[in-house]
């Protein structure tokens, strides 16, 4: 399935801080920076635990756990302990309703 | 309702208030008052006050006005608790909007209350009077609030949630809090505060609970005053026989933050948990006063609070554990952890035991230091830089307590609101 699937209103998304939805086995973290919306894998490459609580510096998640960083554009490790990179699903905006394309996932 | 404007504590703005009020009301407001104008202001050299500083002299504060609205803005703490059992709001001392859609409890305005007339004898006799002056101001100028009565044996799983704000530059509020929980009850209760940045605001609430005989009571408060808030608070809790009270202390907010918090475990059989957490930030003084008292047998209390200063910020936490002569089979633990981020910061930590029996386990500890060398250098050695493996160290440092909180719904809010002040404190250079 490569539909996009709508997700909810962009403007019902936080501002500086991720929120965590759960699309059938997906669970993604979204994170609004303005007009824009990112979506990377919720779980942690280094160990369970959810992204979407973690702190937002610029365009870095730290995860809550045990303090690995990724980039939420590009879904790479950029502190330790992860090593490897978390998944990144596409999105758009139309209408002020954000939409994710599921299937289409970058391991980049 | 005719609006009221700020008006100065004087006898009479007493006359003013007390129209249409119960006489049992105006007694009490007058008794109030006579403590008032004997009272001073308290100094510092007094060990109740060491360390509290207070530019402002009660006496020339005048009263909040009638508000024309509440603050806008969302309530993270109201997000958080989703459906409750009721809602207020109070603003500057006076009570805006009441909603309660169950008929199981009563949850009213003072005047509605008084209509009623179940409160009286117990409205107002929590926290004494003659206290303080603060106290004092209270009992005369208080005169609206939230009175809430769980009927026996009533089991009620949602929230009570009462939104306390002060918003008028210059003024003094005294929200007030009455919550008795009747006889096998159970009942659960959120307090949050909030005020605006930037305005000087003096609030001088006053809690009281009454858990009755094998009831359960859990309340928690939440602090988030703004900057320029002097918030002097007073609360007590009164725990009959079988009967048990969680209570949660959330301080992150105001220019001061002060508890005085007294919790009586009377019943035989009694029992109290207390955990709290408070970070403190800039020129920021948290200060917290607890008395224990454990006045029946086969009681039991635990303690634990945690708290984190930076910057030029101050914490105080003095606790004092209580057990009287012929009682016996009590124990009672007291815990005080506190980091302090910044050089300029400092905690002061007094748990105190005074003990007239010897059949009892009593414990108190304090730990007031910076975050450990040990694990931060772990840490970086494991490839974190040295701002993150911090961030990660005061993370886990309240964890342990928010896992704790009373109010499972209030973690997530406490634990962003504990873990931005952190990182603002980082990228402002404070820690």
């Amino acid at each position: 399935m490569t539909d996009w699937i709508r997700i909810t209103s962009t403007t019902s998304l936080p501002e500086g801080r991720g929120i965590r939805i759960e699309a059938g086995e997906h669970r993604v973290a979204l994170f609004r920076i303005g007009e824009q919306v990112h979506a990377i894998g919720d779980r942690c490459s280094h160990a369970e635990a959810s992204l979407s609580e973690g702190d937002l510096f610029g365009t870095e998640i730290e995860c809550p756990r045990h303090g690995a960083a990724f980039d939420i554009i590009s879904g790479t490790p950029v502190s330790l302990p992860a090593t490897k990179p978390v998944a990144v699903y596409q999105t758009k905006i139309e209408d002020g309703e954000l939409y994710l394309l599921l299937d289409d996932r970058e391991e980049s | 309702m005719q609006p009221r404007p700020a008006l100065p504590l004087r006898p009479e703005t007493l006359v003013q208030l007390n129209e249409g009020v119960p006489d049992w009301v105006t007694a009490a407001r007058r008794e109030g008052l006579g403590f008032f104008e004997k009272l001073e202001m308290p100094q510092s050299a007094e060990e109740i006050w060491r360390y509290v500083d207070l530019p402002f002299e009660l006496k020339d504060l005048e009263l909040a006005p009638s508000p024309d609205a509440g603050m806008d803005g969302a309530d993270e703490i109201a997000v958080a608790l989703g459906s409750t059992a009721g809602h207020a709001t109070i603003v500057d001392g006076t009570v805006i909007d009441v909603q309660s859609p169950g008929d199981d409890a009563v949850f009213v305005s003072f005047q509605d209350g008084f209509a009623e007339d179940t409160f009286s004898g117990v409205l107002g006799t929590g926290v004494p009077p003659d206290l303080d002056v603060f106290s004092a101001a209270h009992h005369a100028f208080g005169h609206d609030g939230i009175l809430l009565l769980i009927p026996a044996n009533a089991h009620i799983e949602k929230p009570f949630y009462v939104d306390v704000q002060a918003t008028v530059e210059g003024t003094v509020s005294f929200p007030h809090i009455t919550i008795v929980v009747g006889s096998n009850a159970e009942a659960n209760v959120v307090v949050g505060f909030r005020s605006p940045d930037g305005r000087f605001l003096v609030v001088n609430p006053q809690i009281e609970a009454f858990v009755n005989d094998g009831a359960r009571l859990r309340l928690s408060t939440v602090q988030r005053f703004g900057y320029d808030t002097y918030s002097i608070s007073h609360e007590r809790v009164l725990i009959g026989r079988d009967a048990n009270a969680r209570l949660g202390e959330v301080g992150l907010g105001g220019r001061l933050g002060r508890l005085h918090l007294t919790l009586d475990v009377a019943g035989r059989g009694a029992s109290t948990d207390l955990v709290g957490l408070f970070f403190g930030e800039q020129e920021q003084t948290l200060d917290y006063r607890l008395f224990m008292n454990h006045l029946g047998s086969n009681t039991s209390s635990d303690v634990f609070l945690k708290g984190a200063v930076e910057d030029d910020a101050k914490s105080v936490f003095t606790g004092l554990v209580k057990i009287d002569k012929d009682i016996s089979k009590v124990s009672a633990f007291e815990t005080n952890r506190n980091l302090v981020l910044s050089e300029g910061a400092s905690a002061h930590s007094v748990p105190n035991l005074e003990i007239l029996s010897d059949d009892v386990i009593c414990g108190h500890g304090s730990t007031v230091g910076p975050l450990d060398e040990e694990p931060l250098y772990y840490l970086t050695s494991r490839g974190l830089s040295e701002a993150r493996a911090a961030r990660l160290m005061v993370h886990g440092f309240f964890e342990e307590v928010i896992n704790r909180l009373p109010h499972a719904a209030l973690a997530e809010p406490v634990r962003e609101a504990v873990n931005r002040k952190f990182v603002e404190a980082q990228q402002e250079g404070r820690v």
